[in-house]
């Protein structure tokens, strides 16, 4: 069994799914680690170490929840597109187990995103929703995340099924920016409210830090999970192949 | 916890969402990692091979 | 002929054949508004104000039903197998088959609006500009309902996966559709006509070779 032949790029080495399998092993533990610290950090610093936002008062605390996982949303479906064209272009074997292991978990991430934005609104806004630009953008993402998800699981072949949905999620990456246009265009027609930022029209460094260290424990959490579930998937795969051949011989046997 | 101010709940509300949330997306992710490793531990008992293991 | 329009001319024969789905996709779209006013109340000036987005909500419903007439039957009876034999691109195919759809499917629809906007007491200038936004923007949805039928051209029971698939998608051309059909809404007037235009275009353009793609997919 060939290895590593020179000048095989990391990506090429990373392709099949053995070499995967051995060399994200070691990942899982330092980034879980990792998350576990930021977290505890941020959750110090969400509740302990920042002010009341000078507009929002206490409940700025819930953006640093908020903030993270809409962030996630949308980094779980950039790399879903760029695995997409990974499977199309390039039939990279990995891309499409990657992107099956982002999409529930993006649509995980969005859901939260979704739900705790809403109780950010109730005591902000006074409703539980309000149709603003972001929110609803947001929840059209979500159906998309969904979408994705069903495709997935209503195909059998998945080897097809990878592509199709490489198909259906670029399609879905060159919408989403045009539904964002025009969902903000749709509110500013119907509601010229303005949205309150965090922090107001500039963000002190107290509501700063403990933001951006929830976003980044929130991301290695992602890439812990993402690492894990793409390992499974591979499993997975294997099994599924496995007993097919098995079922296949049986029959032959028979 | 009234230190949180006036909206307490919906604060604690949005944490608690956000813990469950992560909790069983984390115990899927795991449960499932776990399920396709016995799995596989179950058809290698069984003296069942990948095709990329040699002949049978 | 041209292959393109040989291919656009087949499409158009066959539904002239078995008629019957055309009606009842004008019918559905016909229901649905009309059933709205049960819902809503019937106010004459809420349903002036709701007119214009029924109707669209209508026309989007009734496209969606209609998706799995675009593909499925070509592809189980092997027909588009053949076809990609053909001396023209799939690409090119899915568009002819596009336009023929559109003319099937949308075309009715649009005639029938007047009906409807008689129903919601939308006067002539609103039932104008309703009719032009449809017209222009129609052809959007028919485009992501070719994308969603060609991806699950090769699904047994696709049912309301299609749908589920592209309803999101179509968000932008609803947004415009309704306000440019809208008078009376700031700034919304030209503003929202072109970037409906525009959005039409792009998908008009991304569907043949998403549609194609889906299909060839479906097929090995």
């Amino acid at each position: 069994m060939s290895i590593n032949p020179a000048g095989m790029g990391f990506l090429s080495r990373l392709a099949h799914p053995g070499h995967f399998l051995a060399w994200s092993r070691g990942w899982i533990a330092p980034l879980s680690w990792i998350a576990t610290a930021l977290f505890a950090l941020g959750l110090w610093l969400a509740f302990f170490a920042s002010p009341e936002d000078y507009q929002m008062g206490g409940t700025v605390r819930i953006m640093y929840v908020h903030v993270p996982n809409a962030w996630l949303a949308q980094l779980c479906y950039a790399i879903m597109a760029v695995a997409s064209i990974g499977t199309l272009v390039w039939r990279h074997p990995l891309a499409e187990v990657a992107a099956k292991a982002a999409a529930p978990l993006g649509a995980a991430f969005t859901a939260i995103a979704l739900v705790t934005g809403s109780l950010w609104g109730r005591p902000t806004w006074g409703t539980f929703w309000e149709w603003d630009g972001r929110m609803t953008s947001t929840l059209v993402l979500l159906f998309i995340y969904l979408g994705i998800i069903a495709l997935w699981r209503s195909l059998d072949d998945q080897g097809r099924a990878g592509r199709l949905v490489a198909v259906l999620t670029l399609v879905g990456a060159i919408n989403i920016p045009i539904v964002k246009f025009s969902v903000d265009w749709w509110q500013t027609l119907h509601q010229p409210a303005s949205i309150l930022r965090a922090g107001g029209p500039s963000m002190p460094f107290s509501i700063l830090a403990p933001l951006l260290t929830m976003t980044l424990a929130f991301t290695f959490l992602f890439l812990a999970l993402h690492i894990v579930a793409m390992r499974t998937e591979i499993v997975r795969r294997r099994v599924d192949a496995m007993q097919r051949r098995h079922a296949a011989e049986l029959g032959i046997e028979q | 916890m009234s230190f949180l101010g006036e909206h307490w709940p919906y604060i604690a509300g949005a944490y608690t969402a956000t813990l469950a949330a992560v909790a069983a997306l984390i115990g899927w992710i795991v449960t499932d990692a776990r399920r396709q490793k016995a799995r596989l531990a179950a058809l290698e008992a069984q003296g069942i091979r990948r095709r990329s293991d040699g002949t049978a | 002929m041209s292959p393109f329009l040989a291919m656009l001319r087949r499409d158009l024969r066959i539904s002239a054949r078995t008629g019957g789905s055309i009606l009842t996709v004008a019918l559905f779209f016909t229901l649905v508004g009309a059933l709205m006013p049960f819902a809503v109340g019937p106010d004459r000036a809420l349903l002036a104000r709701l007119g214009p987005g029924i109707v669209w909500i209508a026309a989007l419903l009734a496209l969606l039903i209609a998706i799995d007439r675009l593909f499925r039957a070509d592809h189980e009876d092997g027909t588009l197998a053949a076809l990609r034999l053909a001396p023209i691109s799939l690409e090119a195919i899915v568009f002819a088959k596009l336009i023929a759809h559109w003319l099937l499917t949308a075309l009715p629809l649009i005639v029938i609006t007047p009906l409807l906007a008689v129903l919601f007491g939308l006067d002539g200038d609103a039932t104008l500009r309703l009719l032009l936004t449809l017209l222009i923007g129609t052809p959007s949805l028919t485009a992501f309902a070719a994308i969603g039928g060609a991806l699950t051209v090769s699904i047994g029971r696709g049912g309301l996966l299609a749908p589920v698939l592209i309803l999101p998608l179509c968000v932008p051309t609803l947004i415009f559709g309704v306000a440019a059909a809208t008078p009376g809404l700031p700034g919304s007037d030209g503003a929202a006509l072109l970037y409906l235009a525009a959005f039409t275009l792009l998908a008009l353009v991304i569907a043949p070779f998403a549609a194609a793609l889906a299909l060839k997919m479906a097929a090995d």
